[in-house]
C-alpha cells in the first residue's frame, strides 16, 4: 500500500496509507499537486492534534469498511470519548479539522463546541472562551 | 506552532461563527449578553438569515397545554423533525396573564396572536384585548382593540419593515352583520374593515351538491372575498383560507354520500397559471392516525378547529383528536402522540359527561421579530 508522510508543525514525520491521508481534502490537493515524493508538511498542526486526527479518521475508515462489526452506538461512544478533551485542545481540533478540510470532524467539533454552550449560562461561556485564551497567550 | 491562540484563530477563521450556527434559537438570543462582539453577530441579519435557513428549514414549533383537573403542563412538538415531544418552558402567554386567558388564534413569522379571554366558548367573554408575542423571546405586546374581539381572522407580517396587520372579526348578532378591524403596527391605529354577513361566514358552501365556495378577508384591500375552491362536492365541509398570499386552503369534512359520519381534511392549493384550487391531500383523519385513535369519529359540531400554516406546514389543532401537521412540499401528515392525561380520559370515557382536559395549542415558526 502507498504511504504518505505528513510532518507537524514541530517536524515529526507521520507515516499513513495514502487512503487514509486522502481522507483530508486538504492533503489530497496537496499530493495531487506536489505528487508523493517529498513530506507533506503542516504548519498549522501540532504533533498532539495531528496524531488525535489520524485516530479519528482511521477508526471512522476501518468502521465503514465490509465486515465491520462496530454498531453505530460503538461509533458514538468513540466519537464521545473522542471530544472528551479540554477546551484549548478542543479549539485547536476544530481549527486542525477546518485546515485539513475533514469535514466529519469539523461537525463533530463545532456540534461538541455548540452543545457545551447551549448548556451554560452567559457568563460561563464567556469564562470558558476567555480562559481557552489565557491559557494559550 | 502557530502564533496565537486557539480561541483568537477560530475568530479570525469565521470558525466562531460556524459554531454559533449550530447553537439551537433559544441559544441564540441568550448567548448574545457573552460580550460585545458575539452580540454583534449573533443579531446581524447575515447571521440570522443563515442560522434560520440552517436550523428550522420551514419546520414550525408547537406549544400545547393542558389543563386537567387543575394540573397544568406543557410540551414542544416538532413536526417532521423526527424529535420527540418534549417539556418546554417556552411561554404560554404574556407575563402576569394567566395561561387559562390567552387563546392563540393566528401566526405569522413567529409572532403568534390570540385573545385574552377564555375558552372553550362557554367560558368566553368577549374581550377587548389582544397579545401579539413572540415566544422565542417571550417579547409581548397586549393591544386593546376599539371593540370587543369575537375572533382573529388574519395576520401577516411585512419582514422588511417588521410592521403587521392584525383583522380582528366581530359580529353583531342580531342584524346577522360580521365586519372587520384592521389593526396596524406601523401606525398604531386601528380601521374599519370590509363586513359580510354572519350567515357566509359559518355556512361556506354547505351544499352537497353545488360548488364549494369559501370567504376569506384580504389584508391589503381591506375587503372579504369569496372563491370557487371547488368543484367536486366531497360532502359537508366546512373551510378557511389559511393565509390569501400563498392560496393555501384547508377544508375538513364530515360524512359522504351513504351519510356515514367521519372527519376528513383536505388541503387544497391555487394553481394560478389554471385558475383552479388542486387537492394536494385528501385524507381521513382515521388514517392519519393510524390505530392510535381509540374513539369513533367525533361529530364535528362545536368541535373547534384551528389551522395555522408556519414555514412550509399546516398545524391542525382541535379539542379531541391530536394535533395534526401536513408539510406542503413532502405532501404527507404527522400527528402528534397523546399526553398521559388524554390518555387517562379516553380509559374513563363517559360520553357526554366526561370533562376533556382543556388543551390549547399556539404554533410558530422560530424568528426574532418583535411584537
Amino acid at each position: 500500500m502507498v504511504k504518505v508522510t505528513l510532518k507537524s508543525a514541530e517536524g515529526d514525520v507521520f507515516e499513513v496509507d495514502e487512503e487514509l491521508a486522502l481522507e483530508s481534502l486538504m492533503v489530497k490537493n496537496m499530493i495531487e499537486d506536489v505528487g508523493l515524493d517529498s513530506a507533506i508538511s503542516l504548519p498549522n498542526v501540532s504533533s498532539t492534534i495531528l496524531a488525535k486526527v489520524i485516530e479519528y479518521i482511521k477508526f471512522h475508515m476501518d468502521a465503514q469498511k465490509d465486515g465491520s462489526k462496530k454498531t453505530s452506538e460503538e461509533i458514538k461512544a468513540f466519537d464521545d470519548d473522542f471530544v472528551n478533551v479540554g477546551i484549548p485542545t478542543l479549539f485547536e481540533m476544530v481549527l486542525a479539522s477546518n485546515y485539513l478540510n475533514v469535514k466529519s470532524l469539523l461537525s463533530l467539533t463545532c456540534n461538541t463546541v455548540a452543545n457545551m454552550i447551549k448548556t451554560k449560562p452567559p457568563a460561563e461561556v464567556k469564562e470558558m472562551f476567555t480562559s481557552a485564551k489565557q491559557a494559550k497567550a | 506552532m502557530a502564533i496565537g491562540s486557539a480561541f483568537d484563530r477560530l475568530r479570525e477563521q469565521e470558525l466562531l461563527v460556524d459554531v454559533l450556527l449550530r447553537l439551537d434559537f433559544r441559544s441564540v438570543a441568550r448567548m448574545r449578553v457573552v460580550c460585545c462582539s458575539w452580540y454583534r453577530i449573533l443579531s446581524s441579519r447575515s447571521f440570522l438569515d443563515r442560522h434560520g435557513k440552517q436550523q428550522h428549514h420551514g419546520i414550525p414549533w408547537v406549544v400545547r397545554t393542558i389543563l386537567s383537573r387543575g394540573a397544568q403542563s406543557a410540551v414542544l412538538w416538532r413536526p417532521f423533525s423526527g424529535r420527540p415531544l418534549e417539556p418546554t418552558s417556552l411561554p404560554l402567554g404574556p407575563p402576569g396573564v394567566p395561561s387559562t386567558m390567552f387563546a392563540s388564534h393566528v401566526t405569522a413569522n413567529g409572532l403568534v396572536c390570540g385573545t385574552l379571554a377564555g375558552w372553550p366558548e362557554t367560558k368566553w367573554p368577549r374581550s377587548r384585548s389582544l397579545a401579539v408575542g413572540n415566544p422565542l423571546t417571550n417579547s409581548w405586546k397586549v393591544l386593546q382593540c376599539p371593540e370587543k374581539v369575537f375572533l382573529i381572522e388574519a395576520m401577516d407580517v411585512d419582514l422588511e419593515t417588521g410592521i403587521y396587520r392584525i383583522a380582528v372579526l366581530n359580529i353583531i348578532d342580531e342584524e346577522d352583520v360580521a365586519y372587520i378591524l384592521q389593526y396596524n403596527s406601523g401606525s398604531g391605529s386601528w380601521a374599519l374593515g370590509g363586513s359580510t354577513t354572519a350567515g357566509d361566514l359559518y355556512n361556506p358552501g354547505y351544499n352537497q351538491n353545488e360548488a364549494k365556495e369559501d370567504g376569506f378577508y384580504d389584508l391589503d384591500t381591506m375587503s372579504w372575498k369569496r372563491e370557487v375552491v371547488s368543484e367536486d362536492p366531497f360532502g359537508y365541509w366546512d373551510g378557511s383560507i389559511l393565509e390569501a398570499g400563498r392560496r393555501i386552503l384547508l377544508v375538513h369534512r364530515e360524512g359522504d354520500k351513504d351519510g356515514i359520519r367521519r372527519a376528513a381534511l383536505s388541503v387544497l392549493e391555487k394553481d394560478e397559471e389554471l385558475g383552479k384550487w388542486l387537492t394536494l391531500s385528501h385524507t381521513l383523519i382515521r388514517e392519519i392516525l393510524g390505530g392510535e385513535w381509540p374513539l369513533d369519529d367525533i361529530d364535528i359540531h362545536g368541535e373547534q378547529w384551528m389551522a395555522h400554516l408556519a414555514g412550509d406546514v399546516i398545524v391542525v389543532s382541535s379539542r379531541m383528536y391530536p394535533l395534526l401537521a401536513f408539510h406542503l412540499v413532502e405532501k404527507k401528515w404527522e400527528y402528534c402522540g397523546h399526553s398521559d392525561e388524554e390518555l387517562v380520559f379516553f380509559a374513563s370515557l363517559n360520553y357526554g359527561r366526561s370533562e376533556f382536559p382543556d388543551i390549547r395549542a399556539y404554533t410558530f415558526a422560530p424568528s426574532f421579530a418583535r411584537p
